[in-house]
């Protein structure tokens, strides 16, 4: 199963919203995956296949150590955008 | 739910704020005031977003402000501001009119209300309503009649 990581400062209010339109998305696109949400001080070490933050991490992304595509957001809760971004990953994967 | 993490006094219209601190603290005041978090938890969460910017504007129009449970919460609660005028928390981000204040005790027990939260969130057309509702009253039974609908939707 697809293990989806999204990432915020808090790891419980905007990570949160986002994992749900996230969660929108993939069903739309009939995929399916196991998801969660963290903040950015517990990313490292976490098991994901995909992480999705918000575009003001992407710098502090730089300075921690994860293996699988990020994908950062100027809108954590929209769904065109998060799918726009969603479906190259996924298609790189293999599961789409 | 939102019936219960949500008091109906705790939504409020305002016309403006001074600047991002301010609107933290006013989004704030209803949480401090009630006991369900630290008198901290604003300066927490703005000394968090002088850190790393503003973690919880979502989209344009929404602030979802919230800092970790360690920073202050008590018990976990909601708070409603509409300011008329909207706010900028930094330069290159969203103006913001609907801040909703959040006090959660760790990352899932809010599951229900942020599952009502999110499905606004998703459509431009409910946070207009919202921002440009009249009164306090029309938010909160907004809020309301959409948590109802979802649970329509689950059952």
């Amino acid at each position: 199963m697809l293990n989806i990581l999204t990432v915020c400062g808090a790891g419980l209010g905007s990570s949160f919203a986002c994992q749900m339109s996230v969660e929108a998305v993939l069903k739309e696109l009939g995929v399916e995956a196991k998801l969660d949400h963290t903040d950015i001080s517990s990313v490292a070490g976490q098991k994901a296949d995909i992480i999705l933050s918000g575009k003001n991490f992407e710098k502090q992304f730089e300075r921690i150590t994860y293996d699988c595509p990020a994908i950062f957001l100027n809108r954590l809760v929209d769904k065109n955008e998060i799918r726009e971004k969603l479906t190259p990953v996924l298609k790189e994967l293999g599961v789409l | 739910m939102i019936s219960e993490m949500l008091r109906r006094e705790n939504v409020r219209i305002l016309d403006r704020v001074e600047d991002w601190q301010q609107a933290i603290h006013v989004s704030l005041e209803p949480l401090i005031c009630g006991g369900y978090v630290e008198p901290r938890y604003a300066d927490e969460i703005i000394r968090s977003t002088e850190e790393i910017g503003p973690y919880y504007v979502l989209t344009e129009d929404i602030a979802l402000i919230h800092g970790r449970p360690e920073q202050g919460v008590i018990r976990k609660q909601l708070a409603v501001t509409v300011v008329r005028e909207p706010v900028r928390f930094s330069e290159d981000c969203f103006p913001v009119r609907l801040l909703i204040a959040l006090a959660a005790t760790d990352a899932n027990s809010h599951l229900d209300v942020m599952q009502v939260l999110a499905s606004i969130f998703l459509d431009e057309s409910k946070i207009r309503e919202l921002v440009e509702a009249e009164s306090a009253e029309e938010i909160y039974e907004f809020l309301l009649a959409e948590e109802k609908e979802r649970r329509t939707e689950v059952c």
